[in-house]
Formats: structure tokens, sequence, C-alpha cells
């Protein structure tokens, strides 16, 4: 199980971390990053954390857990 | 072998790609169909069912790529009920491995130039423009310019949003997704199998789709505003746990899939979007390769007619948008309002359906006694979810 994972991840996050080994590289949280900060290339992920804004969205899309919302 | 400039390049070689620069190319437009992973067709994140009729009349049907044969659906309810609907040459379960590559062959034939390992990591932009993509090749970055760039890069698209259109989901319009193919399974049936429940898959639904006698897709989505703690793998390893505790695990894969409401807009000046990249997935059923398919083609053929007719701004590209929407707008905003109401339906409400249903006799649940039997107690919605599994 996640240890980073809890319900107060809907809504705003203190913290984002990434797991790179859990990753599939399938994209969702590309799919629902609102600022857009997140480039998946094949198989290389990068998140832009001065651009992202803590929103909470891709940790609750990720299926894998590989992307995790730290709570505030 | 790559030139400076094409008339059309498209982002992303799935099946709504591929289509897209078959019938670009055929139209007579110089063609670059730019893949960023290294093989077309891989990885699989698909359930791979399809139905027959939209299939058949887009492509060449082809037994290498048909893997199983399809006669009905089976729903089990929440706590368990489960009922057939059958229908004669419902589908097909796809190899999509391989159907993915005859499409990215068939655009190659057409005349058009495919090439994988090419990630696209921008757009060029004129003022507002798009005048070609930027390209991350293995040995470095080059600019390509074309007429107009067409993103068919699936889920995860940015093609639109690099040239100022919103096209990321909402958590509730976007479904997260874990599958595995279990090998060493009994499947008595050649009914898709489709599991319903709040426990099971908050806000979707699970899936047993039969690939070959031993050997099925499993997996589930749920909406992504319900995870509540849990993700999309966690729901499938409880699922495992409980339906196939002694199976194999051939492969396992992460996805998600657009569960929304038409876009306003699928174009842009000098840019289009078509497939899961421009929301062109059942939002109900979560199935997007028939759309992919019949939107590549009109999306091909609009770019080609532009070139040739010598204009690709936002105003000549509109004719895209509105040709999407007259074929299949209704349709998709019609699944929207249904997959609204299924997910606010209680359990309870699908168990009483589940259990009216369960007690016809088999030969007479044909789509019409299912409607008649629903219709006469409710809730009329049970019928509603069927039939777009059946389409
Ligand atoms: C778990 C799961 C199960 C599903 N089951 C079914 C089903 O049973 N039936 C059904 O009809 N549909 C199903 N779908 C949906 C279906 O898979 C998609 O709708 C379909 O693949 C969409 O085709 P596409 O061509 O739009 O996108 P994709 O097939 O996703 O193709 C997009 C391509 O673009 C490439 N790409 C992305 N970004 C870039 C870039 N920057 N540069 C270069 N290339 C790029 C990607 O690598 C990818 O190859 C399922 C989806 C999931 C996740
Ligand atoms: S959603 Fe999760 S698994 Fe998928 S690419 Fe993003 S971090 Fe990786
Ligand atoms: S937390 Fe929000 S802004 Fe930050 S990377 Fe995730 S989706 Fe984007």
């Amino acid at each position: 199980m996640n240890p980073f994972k809890s319900k107060s991840e809907r809504g705003k996050i203190h913290e984002l971390r990434f797991l790179p080994e859990r990753c599939d590289y399938c994209g969702c949280c590309v799919a629902v990053c609102p600022v857009d900060c997140i480039e998946l290339e094949a198989a290389k992920l990068t998140v832009d954390y001065g651009a992202c804004t803590l929103c909470g969205n891709c940790p609750q899309a990720c299926p894998v857990g590989a992307l995790v919302g730290v709570a505030a | 072998m790559i030139r400076d400039a094409y008339d059309v390049i498209i982002v992303g070689a799935g099946p709504a790609g591929s289509m897209t620069a078959r019938y670009a190319a055929e139209g007579g437009a110089s063609v670059l169909l730019l893949e960023k992973d290294r093989d077309i067709g891989l990885p699989v994140r698909c359930a791979e069912a399809v139905g027959a009729k939209t299939l058949a009349s887009y492509v060449e049907l082809n037994p290498s790529w048909i893997a199983h044969q399809l006669s009905g659906v089976r729903f089990t309810s929440p706590n368990g009920i489960t009922f057939d609907v059958m229908t004669d040459n419902l589908g097909y379960i796809l190899n999509r491995r391989i159907f993915d590559q005859e499409l990215g062959r068939k655009a190659a034939q057409a005349g058009a130039t495919v090439l994988t390992r090419a990630y696209v990591c921008g757009l060029i932009l004129r003022a507002d423009q798009v005048c070609g993509v930027k390209v991350r090749f293995p040995d470095g970055e080059k600019e390509i310019a074309a007429k107009i760039v067409v993103g068919a890069d699936g889920v995860e698209s940015r093609v639109g949003r690099w040239a100022g259109m919103r096209t990321n989901f909402a958590l509730k319009d976007f479904e997260s997704c874990y599958q595995v193919m279990l090998g060493g399974v009994s499947l008595e049936t050649n009914c898709i199998h489709c599991y319903f429940g709040h426990d099971v898959a908050p806000g979707g639904y699970a899936w047993v789709f039969p690939k070959g006698a031993d050997v099925a897709n499993v997996g589930l989505g749920i909406a992504a505003d319900r995870s509540d703690g849990l993700n999309a793998k966690d729901y499938l390893d409880r699922f495992l746990e409980k339906n196939f505790p002694n199976a194999s695990i051939l492969a396992c894969v992460a996805g998600g899939v657009p569960a929304a409401k038409p876009l306003k807009k699928i174009h842009g000046p000098g840019v289009m979007l078509v497939g899961d990249a421009a929301a062109h997935t059942n939002p109900l059923t979560g199935g997007g390769i028939s759309n992919a398919i019949a939107a590549g083609k009109l999306c091909g053929e609009v770019a080609a007619r532009c070139v040739k007719q010598g204009g690709w701004s936002e105003a000549d590209l509109a004719v895209y948008t509105k040709e999407y929407d007259a074929n299949w707008g209704n349709h998709q905003r019609n699944s929207y309002r249904l997959k609204e109401a299924v997910h606010h339906i209680k359990d309870e409400t699908l168990n009483k359906a589940a259990h009216i249903l369960a007690d016809l006799p088999p030969e007479k649940r044909t789509m019409l006694d299912v409607f008649t039997t629903t219709l006469s107690h409710e809730p009329g919605i049970l019928i509603d979810i069927m039939r777009s599994f059946l389409s």
C-alpha cells in the first residue's frame, strides 16, 4: 500500500512526489494536469515542479500510485 | 530521408493517426506520421473489444488481427447476479499489436512516411498559426514545417494545448484503468463480461474479455474523482483475488480513457485533433477504437482537401469540427448523459433490475424482450446501458 495516500488527496496537496519504479508511462497524469507541467517521452517522465500548482489531480488519476500527493 | 517540410504532419501512430495519415496521403497530400514509441502497436493499452459493424465499414477485415469472435454481453450486478444478452456477430477481440501495425502499414502504402522513436516535443507557431513541429529523435532535435499538424497523440495529448486549446480532462470525466492479460483461465463463453458496483469499480466497471480459449483481458476503470485512497490497480488486485485467484498474469498495463462530452472545437489555425486526443471515446463504455478510425478517416480527408484548396486557417478547418459533430456528436452527448446517470445509480437499484432480468428465460433475452421487461418494471436505464454495450 501507498504510505503517502490518504483521502485528503482529493483537492490541494502539500507536496508532490514521483516514484519512478512504479510508473507505467501511461499518460493519465498528463491528461488531467490543468497547467500542462508534466512531460512524457516514451519511457521518461518529467514534472516541472516550478510550474506545478499542487492541485492534486495527477495523484487521483494515476492508476498505480506512481505520483503521490503528500497531504497538507 | 526526412524532408524539411510536409503538407500534413501527424503526431501519434495509433489507430486515429494511422487512418488520418492514410486518407491524407490518398487524397494527394505529402504526409509524415511520427510515433514516439519504438514500435507501432506496443504497448497495448486496450481491452481490444470492437463492434463488428463499424469496423467492417472502415477497414478490410483480416484474420491475422482478429483474436476472438463475440456473440454477446454478460452483465454482473453488484451482488453477483449474472445475465447474458446474446446477439449474432456482435464484434471481436482484436490483436491490437498487429491491428495497429497493419493500419500503419496501410498509411505507408498510401504514400505517407512513417517514423518511430520520433517524439514531438513542441509546435512551431507563427502568430497563432501552427506551422510545424519540433521533433526529438534519438540523435537530436529537428524542426519540420507543415501546413497542417494533426494531434493524434492519444489520451496524453499535448498538441492541442500547445496550440492554445484547453484539452485536459476534468477528473470526473476521466477513467483511470489497470488491466492484466490472464493465462490459464477457463472461460466457457463468447461473451464479453462486465461487472458493476461501487466496490468493484466506482464510477466505471470491470471487464473480462476472452481473447481465446484460456486467455482474457481482465481490467477495470474507475472515475478519477472517486478513487478514495485506492487506485485502479488496488481495485483490480481485489477483483483478481476474488474472481481469478490462481490465474497467471501474462501482461499488465496502466492506461486512461476520456469519458467526456464532445469538445466544442477539435480544430484551430493549422491544427486538428483526432481520436483520444479529441475525446473521441464513448463516455459510457470507454470504447474508442472505432471512433478513432472513423474520425481519423474524416480528419485525413479534410486535411487533403484543405491542402488541395490552398487554405488551412482556422476558418478553413472548421468543417472538420462541424462534420464530426454532425456524424457522431449526438451519440457521444447521449452516452455522456447515460454515463452521468449510471454513475449516480445506487447499487441496490442495479441489483433489483438484474434480479428481474435474470428471471427471463434465456431464449427470451433478445433486446426486445429485455426491453419490454425492464419497461414494465424500472429502471429503464439498464436498457440504455445494454444498448450502448451492444452497439
Ligand atoms: C485499459 C484500456 C482498455 C481499453 N479498452 C478498449 C476496448 O476494449 N475497446 C475500445 O474500442 N477501446 C478501448 N480503449 C480505448 C482505446 O484504446 C483508445 O480509444 C484508442 O487506442 C485511441 O486511439 P488513438 O489513436 O486516438 O490513440 P492511441 O492508440 O493512444 O495512440 C496515440 C499514439 O500517440 C503516440 N504519442 C503520444 N504523444 C506523442 C508525441 N508527443 N510524439 C509522438 N507520438 C506521440 C503514443 O505513443 C501512441 O502510440 C481502452 C483504453 C484503455 C486505457
Ligand atoms: S499516471 Fe502514473 S503511471 Fe501513468 S505516466 Fe503518470 S505517473 Fe506514470
Ligand atoms: S499536482 Fe496538479 S499541477 Fe501538479 S503536476 Fe499534478 S496535475 Fe499538474
